[in-house]
């Protein structure tokens, strides 16, 4: 069992992403569009990874899981962004890719996270 | 949001300015009169109309100071500004010509030297000139040529001091643009790629054969991000024509705008099915305008109320035709935008400084007020806890 919590307030984003890591062995999902909606998602259901977008219509996704995981510990992320330049601060080595995504990147990335 | 001008200095007072700055000048007067035995000398700036004082040295009492002024159709500068060559009479009382001239005999003096000002562009910027009452030596080339070398060197440094003024415009210009600039390519770098990414997705979903319902939704969602993505491209040609262009270009003709207001309105509430709208259109005069960027300009100002705006109360939309005033107003309940904020607000990429907005690049207010100006109205909001409005004004003609 592997729940996936995806921050992204792009729909096709979020659903392509829902796709892509269904085939990646991820099993259920939670979705959120900003920063209060993505807390509120993984105090619903904890997350065993988390997929975000950094900017988001309200908030930002850096942000979401820094509240998340200020209150869960530690839970792997991977952001998904347009400026991955920008993004060059979060740890523990936080995987960042850049937008529009690449299947066999993200597929690759979440096979690293995703606990066995 | 209109500054007036009180406090722009007057090109004469600038004049005065830039021969203050020149150190060197209250040296040369003294030079010059020293060296004549002349009693009063003057820097004079020297107009088809004035003839104004900006540096002097008087040990005689003439009377005038730095500032003054002369009549000029009273002085022989004025002759010197159209023939650019010098004067100098040594005794007037023997000279042919200024013998029985008006400018001896009304400022009493006997001898004059008065030397062109001419900047290196060959423009005429005035005088160094000296009067006394006694008669003076002055028709010898040393004088002559003394009085030549020191307006060359003022007018040397008024060059050198409106070429530094204008290297310093430039400079600032160029920090503005790059700024600009910089703006520019993060934001599109951002905002074009979201859209871009969601259609990229949208492709990968149909690729893998949906069923025929969630189809028709992805293709829907594409849809609505390359209309986002067209919008975004427009917002950015009308910045690149406004700001690095020569402005908005309008095609004007009278126009009833209630059909083409409530269509904008018809179109935002479809896509804010939540939103309520009340709308008031008394708009009884024809209104000279470009009816395709007034719709933009009520787009604009309402598809921000409706993002910004409290979600459970109206926006209201307000037009009116008064005697020689058309005024489209837009207003919402919701957070106060702060003083801070409000006076970035019509500048480009603003959005930052109110909240973070992935809907659009921040250009949306700017273009408004640039489509306001265009027309020439005014774009002006008044924001409180209780309510944000946004007002457009335009004369009626």
């Amino acid at each position: 069992m592997c729940h996936v919590l995806i921050i992204e307030d792009e729909a096709l984003i979020a659903l392509d992403l829902q796709e892509m890591l269904e085939l990646a062995g991820a099993t259920t999902f939670s979705f959120a569009e900003t920063e209060s909606e993505a807390v509120d998602a993984a105090r619903q259901h904890r997350p065993d990874v988390i997929m975000s977008d950094v900017m988001l219509r309200e908030g930002t996704g850096p942000k979401a899981v820094e509240l998340i995981q200020g209150e869960m510990g530690p839970l792997p992320v991977i952001f998904i962004t347009a400026t991955p330049a920008a993004c060059t601060i979060y740890d523990p080595p936080a995987i960042v890719l850049g937008k529009p995504m690449v299947d066999t990147q993200v597929r690759e990335a979440f096979r690293l996270v995703a606990p066995r | 949001m209109q500054t007036g001008d009180l406090a722009q200095p007057t090109a004469f007072e600038l004049d005065i300015a830039a021969i203050e700055r020149i150190e060197a000048v209250p040296t040369i007067l003294d030079v010059v009169c020293r060296t004549t035995g002349m009693g009063f000398a003057a820097v004079a700036r020297v107009t088809e109309d004035r003839w104004i004082a900006c540096s002097v040295r008087d040990d005689i009492a003439f009377g005038l100071t730095s500032g003054g002024e002369l009549k000029v159709e009273t002085t022989i500068c004025n002759e010197i500004r159209e023939s650019r060559e010098p004067v100098i009479i040594d005794h007037v009382a023997e000279h042919p010509e200024f013998c029985s001239h008006h400018t001896p005999a009304t400022y009493g003096f006997q001898s004059y030297i008065s030397m062109p000002i001419l900047l290196p562009d060959g423009r005429f910027f005035g005088t160094l000139c000296a009067i006394d009452p006694k008669p003076a030596r002055l028709s010898n080339p040393e004088t002559i040529d003394m009085f030549r070398m020191f307006a060359d060197m003022i007018a040397f440094h008024l060059d050198a001091q409106a070429q530094i003024e204008r290297s310093a415009a430039i400079l600032l210009d160029e920090r503005r643009t790059a700024e600009l600039r910089e703006q520019f390519i993060a934001v599109l770098g951002h905002d074009l790629r979201n859209p871009l990414a969601s259609i990229d997705a949208g492709t990968r979903l149909l690729a893998r054969v949906p069923s025929p319902e969630k189809a028709a939704t992805v293709l829907g969602l594409m849809q609505s991000s390359v209309a986002r993505m067209a919008g975004l491209i427009d917002n950015v040609l009308d910045l690149a024509r406004g700001r690095l262009g020569g402005g908005l270009t309008l095609q004007r003709a009278p126009v009833q705008l209630g059909p083409v207001l409530r269509q904008v309105i018809d179109e935002l509430c479809a896509s804010h099915p939540r939103q309520e709208v009340e709308a008031v259109l008394e708009l009884d005069a024809m209104v000279d305008c470009d009816r395709g960027r007034i719709a933009q300009l009520l787009s604009n100002l309402l598809g921000n109320a409706m993002t910004h705006g409290a979600a459970d109360q109206p926006v209201l939309v307000h037009a009116v035709t008064r005697a020689d005033v058309f005024e489209l107003s837009v207003s919402n309940a919701g957070q106060e935008i702060p003083a801070a904020a409000i006076e970035r607000l019509f500048q480009p990429f603003a959005r930052g400084a109110v909240r973070p907005d992935q809907a659009g690049l921040g250009l949306g207010l700017y273009i408004a007020s640039e489509i306001a100006r265009a027309h020439g109205g005014s774009l002006s909001v008044a924001s409180s806890p209780m309510q944000t409005r946004f007002t457009f004004l335009m004369p009626l003609v």
